[in-house]
């Protein structure tokens, strides 16, 4: 049997809008399919479909990245069923991330108040520059760092 | 399929709280979450009847949320405390003065008085002006630096009794990492206090500090508070993004893991021989520094003499040339002007 078309509001919010061009609310409508669509789908529906930059902060292994927080019909997924939740008609999924910094993407018009400095900077900036907030200069331990969390990690057995 | 609220039994649930892993309905959530804030009041003893509290609101989730529950609890437990919201116009166009908006509106909704101080009065310069001087690679140190003082000198302004700011569990955990990993004992040491600054300085205290980000996200959310949600434009990949990314992988499979770090941090003893630096006062503003000069004064300075990276690093060897208003060779100058973007 197959299921009918599924059509949702999707809401993105605290700084995700702008991986989806800035685009707060979409009313989309999935295909027909043969499977019903749960949530795991849809993330990869979004990416495919929607995303307009750098899917990875916004989807991790087939999950969303860890600090978005996502609710169905105003209640956490947690609750839901997370990834396995049926899709039915007409649900509103709201995904707000809580992450910092991640979302200044070069060019982009709101962010180009300083024009030609800001633009410049922007694409040659380095991956990170080691004096988020207290003032060292870049250290051995900030080069450090990712191999750091790399290995806690792996000690923690984190994917 | 929907849960039950496993505190009223009664309604459907809207969210499982991280640090317990109880289903709340709306309501439920409202009331826990709200009162946690109150016993960490309470049990911390952080203001007294009659004191006049600054809230810093930057127009972001955390100071929007904690404006709001101040207030609430201030009316509902009889504080006696008379509220302020006190703001740092950093001078970032499309940033700052978009999110100062959101907090006029606060303001005018949560009918508290409001102060702002601009880096442009207190120091003559914009970040925006920082940042064509300095370009993005430090520029963070600076407003990192001179927000905290301005946050101080507005509250001084205006007789304020104490400061309150928005950190969140989330943010505190995230600092005992980050000073963990830098070996920065003496702000380890401090960075779990949920009261700072008492000698000297006005104290400052973090009410929200057990409260998880997702909470704090949700309340804002269920709500319906109206906060500004844009990240600051000068900080790309900032070295504490990649702290948090961990953080947050971390509170994926286990949620207790951010109440654990700073459980962690705060029962940390330091040795007794480990040195710490002293604190003193500025020689010349008489803010608390641990060298003759503050900080903010020897950034400054830099920007004024155009040798922005003064106070970037090390910079104690000339401190007293500083003081004394004495030129530097050309030299120590080559080395301070220099900047790669």
């Amino acid at each position: 049997m197959m299921a009918a078309p599924v059509s949702l509001l999707l809401e993105f919010g605290g700084g995700a809008e702008l991986l989806f061009d800035g685009i707060k609310k979409h009313h989309v409508t999935l295909p027909i399919q043969t499977e019903p669509w749960d949530v795991r789908h849809l993330l990869t529906w979004i990416r495919e479909n929607l995303l307009k930059e750098r899917p990875e902060l916004f989807i991790q292994g087939e999950s969303v990245r860890p600090g978005i927080l996502v609710l169905i019909n105003d209640s956490d997924w947690e609750l839901m069923g997370e990834l396995d939740y049926t899709l039915q008609n007409q649900d509103n999924v709201v995904f707000i991330s809580t992450l910092h910094g991640d979302y200044v993407l070069p060019g982009r018009g709101k962010w180009v108040p300083l024009c030609a400095s800001y633009t410049f900077v922007q694409e040659n900036a380095p991956q990170y520059n080691g004096s988020g907030t207290a003032g060292e200069e870049s250290s051995p331990l900030a080069q450090t760092f990712d191999r750091v969390l790399l290995s806690c990690k792996e000690a923690l057995f984190i994917p | 399929m929907p849960v039950c609220c496993s505190a009223c039994e009664v309604k459907n649930a809207v969210l499982r709280r991280p640090k317990t892993g109880h289903s709340l309905c709306k309501e439920c959530f409202f009331w826990a979450f709200e009162e946690e804030v109150h016993q960490t009041i309470i049990s911390a003893g952080l203001f007294r009847r009659g004191e006049t509290v600054g809230i810093g609101a930057s127009g972001g989730k955390d100071s929007t949320v904690l404006a709001h529950v101040m207030k609430l609890l201030n009316k509902r437990h009889d504080y006696g405390l008379n509220l302020i919201l006190l703001s740092v116009d950093e001078g970032i166009t499309g940033y700052r003065d978009d999110s100062l908006e959101t907090v006029k509106r606060n303001q005018q909704q949560y009918e508290l008085p409001l102060k702002i101080v601009s880096y442009e009065e207190l120091y003559g310069w914009t970040m925006d002006d920082i940042v064509k001087q300095v370009g993005l690679k430090n520029n963070c140190t600076f407003c990192g630096v001179f927000r905290r003082q301005a946050l101080d000198r507005g509250a001084m302004m205006l007789h304020v009794d104490k400061i309150c700011t928005g950190h969140n569990a989330d943010d505190i955990a995230e600092t005992v990492l980050m000073n963990f990993l830098r070996g920065d004992i003496a702000r380890l040491r401090r960075c779990t206090f949920i009261t700072t600054g008492s000698e000297g300085a006005i104290p400052r205290c973090k009410p929200l500090k057990y409260a998880y980000e997702k909470e704090i996200v949700l309340y804002a959310y269920f709500k319906k508070l109206d906060y500004f949600s844009t990240e600051c434009i000068y900080s790309p990949n900032a070295y504490r993004g990649y702290a948090r990314a961990f953080l947050k992988d971390l509170e994926s499979i286990r949620p207790s893991a951010i109440i654990d770090i700073i459980h962690s941090g705060e029962n940390l003893s330091v040795k007794e021989d480990v040195k710490m630096p002293v604190q003193g006062t500025c020689a010349r503003c008489g803010y608390i520094s641990s060298q003759k000069l503050c900080k903010a004064c020897v950034l400054l300075e830099g920007l004024n003499r155009g040798l922005p990276k003064l106070g970037i690093g090390k910079h104690h060897k000339l401190q007293h040339k500083l003081l004394a208003q004495e030129p530097l060779t050309e030299r120590e100058q080559r080395k301070l002007k220099n900047v790669d973007f």
